[in-house]
């Protein structure tokens, strides 16, 4: 085979792995460790971890020919964690600088509690280079510990002074606060300190963090204080009333402040964006208030601005009506979506659901939701039959949140002669709603030919309270459509309705695709009564019936559990096996120790995670060594288990000590 | 499995993902990826992803929820005209090219990861504008893609304004016709077109109309992971011709990755070139 060329990556590495397990492996590894290929190499870090000795890897740290197998080792070497620890400290009081160096680098990516003490002298070593090297570390490491050296450091050599800032801003003890303060106007310096103090968020900070922004106009140190005291702002929600405040009303400050912030809310630079929106809000600049809302929010930051402009709702609420007025429609929704209005607010809103684009009509939706006033219900209503998607999905959400009564707008979609997808948004109105209303109707509609309807009626039904609407809901388990009796029976698990497991062991008999939903429903319900059935029926079942047949069982555990997942183990499937193991660490007492260090021989990942957690989870010390090679499995995923249950048996060796 | 192993089953999900179409996500993705998943777990009547996973993996109908999926998973984003010094390339450089060289008489060319055709069409009013049918030169554009929605937009043609961002008002009456607040491609433009569902990552794909004499395979390759690349690389080399070319986008490159495609530049521009494994 010739593998020599960039093309063949996907053969080399499947030669690595056929290697794995032959007498050549270590050699295989290391070549597989230099290849030019990162697919290859990150295999043969992993391999690495797992099977070479910390001291051959550290070998490689001190290779400055071969800058890739260095890093490659590095990595293998980080990936060991624990298992690196001992030799790596060794390093770092060694004679060679070079490879100090590197073994504080790892050591701080593995950051490890046990390393930190040890890290400690390194912050005074002769070598800056490795002093510099600590302190990053120590920094990383959050270690509180190091905070009055590294204060004595920022006002030491300045080729660490810039370590030591930083470091102190990601430990975040307020000690540091003052010594920090102190270098602000450090020309060199002020940038880090700025960030730092960002990082630390200190409450204290706000007055002299806000002058600088104020009066600075050197940009990245501007750009860094902006995001400094938004960050300070942020986490302070309480400093309202604080004097620092206070110049925020001066008017060259808001002249200066409105020009640079209007800037940054056309950029794209979202965290910039972001920190100028804080301050547009804090500072009341209600004339940049159409950029920010204009702004499209990340997706997971919408509730953001509305949380701010909360705090200075009076305000908001008066400057709010102009903005509906915008001509941007991203403006108009914005306001409807994120400003804080009051109470008489009805009628604005209702006349925004007339506004010609369909994203401004959802969102007056869904701020009409938000006011609860059953006066709008009607309008709502009027909504739910628009055939903007927006617009009815907002509005059936709206109508749910009102007060009960207000559901008596949907008679007519509900009547007999109503169009279909009228009725199924209806009864998703009442579903969302918990509602008891229009009861007939939806009793009715369970009974309905068109078997949409019947589902969406029994959905309504399901969300009723108590018991009452068991009987009506059960009746669906003998609709004659597969797609209704399958919801019925995802219906009835919601309800936790136990009266319903001997229909639904009954059903059993019926086959593919509702017994599929039987078994996982039986398992969600508990149903030990049922054990035994969904045992006698494994042999015969199809295979995706079989595994959820196992996951059941592991969650109703009955008797005799853990022999029947010891027969699944042994089968074939690896998936089987995985829903076996699962439920097997679950279950397992002391006595099956041996197992469970065989399972996390296992070839499977999944199999040796699950054996892993259940190690820790019986928390025997004779788990720790097999821990400790868990520690740097292949799997990332796995040796983090290892070394979350090594944490959980030291915790459990201290108990007994003390 | 749950609680303790929601990690586990993540990753089971993104492994699977990644084994099937060659895509992999970014962790920063992960609550979004969650979010539009949800939908899937709820109309499937699923508890939660392990149970999902498990679905992926072994129920009977899995073949119809990975189409499902992907059409989650995949970004499709495109238009007309995108790198549009791309599509002069084809025509001044490439085509006249290919033509003396091997007098195809049938130009082949395959857009792999087309989405929902934006490329492909614009390969074919490239070469429309260029009069290239004049010189009795033919063409076949076939267009694939992961995601079956974006192949039936494809066939359909009917875009929204955000497809033609790159085309100027003239451009966009010449080629649409504009359909409500849409636009409608021109019939003539789907001259030689052929599009269908095809997935790039898997073993032993099967392109119908192969060999092709040019491959454009742009914004795709960037979410591949490192073993789907190759082997969409090797696809491509095998179907591509002698000296054929393969079009790449602006962030994706071979260099340093690949020496079986040589780097050409071409007016300021890099492509890549078969170069035969052995020579
Ligand atoms: C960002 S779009 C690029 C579209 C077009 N090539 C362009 O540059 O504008 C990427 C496309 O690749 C498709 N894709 C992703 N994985 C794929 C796979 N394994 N096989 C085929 N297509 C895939 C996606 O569905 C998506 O439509």
């Amino acid at each position: 085979m010739k593998v020599d060329t960039l093309s063949d990556a996907q053969e080399r590495l499947t030669a690595l792995q056929a290697a794995a397990a032959s007498p050549g492996r270590d050699q295989a590894i290391v070549v597989g460790l230099k290849d030019a290929s990162p697919l290859v190499r990150q295999n043969a870090i992993a391999l690495a971890a797992r099977h070479l000795a910390p001291e051959v890897l550290a070998e490689f740290l001190a290779d400055d020919e071969d800058a890739i197998l260095r890093n490659a080792a590095q990595a293998a070497l980080e990936r060991q964690g624990p298992h690196a620890i001992p030799h790596l400290l060794s390093l770092t009081r060694g004679a060679d600088p070079e490879l100090a160096f590197f073994a504080v680098q790892i050591l701080s990516t593995i950051n490890d509690v046990s390393a930190k003490q040890a890290l400690l002298p390194l912050l005074d070593h002769s070598d800056r280079n490795i002093a510099q090297a600590a302190v990053e570390a120590l920094g990383h490491m959050r270690a509180t510990e190091a905070v009055p050296a590294l204060i004595r450091l920022l006002a030491g050599d300045p080729w660490l002074q810039f370590a030591a800032a930083s470091a102190l801003g990601r430990i975040g003890d307020a000690r540091a606060v003052g010594p920090l303060l102190e270098r602000l106007d450090d020309e060199l310096l002020a940038e880090i300190v700025v960030e730092a103090l960002g990082r630390m968020g200190d409450a204290a900070t706000l007055a002299p963090l806000l002058d600088r922004l104020v009066s600075s106009d050197r940009l990245p140190l501007r750009d860094q204080l902006l995001l400094a005291v938004a960050a300070v702002l942020e986490r302070n929600p309480g400093l309202r009333g604080v004097p620092a405040r206070a110049r925020l009303w001066r008017p060259e400050v808001r002249a200066g402040l409105g020009e640079y912030l209007g800037g940054l809310l056309a950029m794209h630079d979202a965290t910039l964006a972001r920190s100028a929106g804080v301050l547009v809000v804090h500072a009341e600049l209600w004339n940049l208030m159409p950029a920010l809302l204009a702004r499209n929010p990340d997706s997971g930051e919408e509730g953001w601005l509305e949380g701010m402009l909360r705090r200075c709702r009076r305000r908001a609420r008066a400057e709010w009506l102009p903005l509906l007025q915008h001509s941007d429609p991203r403006v108009r929704a914005g306001a409807l979506l994120q400003v804080p209005f009051g109470a008489g607010a009805g009628p604005a809103l209702a006349a925004c659901l007339q506004d010609r684009d369909p994203e401004v009509r959802a969102a007056a939706c869904f701020a009409l939701g938000r006011l609860r006033e059953p006066s709008a219900a009607s309008a709502l209503a009027r909504a739910l039959r628009s055939s903007d998607a927006r617009e009815h999905a907002a509005a059936a959400q709206a109508l749910a949140q009102l007060p009960r009564q207000s559901l008596a707008e949907l008679a007519p979609d509900l009547e007999p002669g109503a169009d279909e997808e009228q009725m199924e948004r209806a009864l998703g109105v009442l579903e969302q709603a918990r509602s008891t209303m229009h009861r007939e109707r939806v009793r009715a509609l369970v009974q309905d030919g068109r078997p949409a309807l019947r589902q969406a009626a029994l959905r309504v039904l399901g969300r009723y309270p108590g018991h009452a609407a068991d009987g009506w809901i059960m009746a669906g388990l003998r609709d004659d459509d597969t797609v209704v009796r399958i919801a019925t029976v995802e219906i009835l698990v919601r309800r936790r309705c136990r009266k319903a497991i001997p229909a639904l062991v009954e059903l059993l008999s019926a086959g593919h695709p509702l017994r599929y939903h039987l078994v996982r429903a039986l398992g969600r319900l508990r149903a030990r009564a049922a054990a035994s059935r969904l045992q006698a029926l494994y042999a015969g079942a199809p295979l995706h019936e079989r595994i959820e047949i196992v996951v059941a069982l592991n969650q109703m555990a009955p008797a005799g559990l853990l022999a029947f997942l010891r027969e699944v183990l042994r089968e074939p499937d690896v998936e089987l096996r995985r829903v076996a193991s699962d439920g097997f660490v679950r279950a397992a007492g002391a006595h099956e120790f041996e197992t469970m260090v065989a399972l996390a021989r296992d070839a499977d990942w999944v199999v040796r995670n699950h054996a892993t957690w259940g190690l820790g989870r019986l928390g025997l010390p004779e788990a720790q060594s097999h821990l400790m090679l868990l520690a740097r499995d292949v799997e990332p995923l796995v040796a983090r288990t290892a070394q979350a249950a090594m944490g959980r048996l030291r915790g459990n060796s201290r108990g007994r000590d003390a | 499995m749950n609680g303790q192993f929601a990690e586990e089953e993540w990753k089971l999900l993104l492994d699977l993902v990644s084994r099937e179409f060659g895509l992999v996500f970014q962790d920063s993705r992960r609550r979004h990826l969650e979010s539009r998943l949800l939908p899937r777990l709820r109309a499937l009547g699923l508890e939660s992803f392990g149970a999902y996973y498990r679905y992926l993996a072994r129920h009977p109908e899995r073949g119809a929820e990975l189409r499902e999926l992907a059409r989650i998973v995949t970004n499709n984003e495109t238009y007309f005209f995108r790198e549009a010094h791309h599509f002069d390339l084809l025509v001044q450089q490439v085509v006249p090219q290919l033509s003396t060289h091997s007098r195809p008489g049938l130009l082949r060319v395959l857009s792999a990861g087309c989405s929902s055709g934006d490329e492909a069409y614009s390969i074919v009013i490239a070469l429309q504008g260029a009069l290239v049918d004049r010189t009795g030169l033919d063409w076949q554009i076939d267009a694939c893609d992961l995601n079956s929605a974006r192949i039936a937009q494809a066939r359909e043609g009917l875009y929204e304004a955000g497809s033609l961002r790159a085309c100027d008002e003239l451009g966009r009456s010449a080629h649409f016709s504009a359909q409500g607040d849409r636009f409608r491609l021109r019939p003539e433009h789907r001259k030689g077109t052929s599009f269908f569902e095809a997935n790039l990552a898997v073993a032993g794909l099967d392109l119908p109309g192969a060999p092709y004499h040019v491959i454009f395979c742009r914004n795709v390759l960037i979410y591949f992971s490192e073993e789907a690349f190759h082997r969409t690389l090797s696809h491509f080399h095998r179907t591509l011709v002698a000296g054929g070319y393969l079009f790449l986008g602006h962030a994706e490159s071979l260099i340093g990755r690949r020496n079986d495609f040589q780097p050409v530049r071409l007016c300021n521009s890099i492509v890549y070139r078969k170069q035969d494994k052995n020579p």
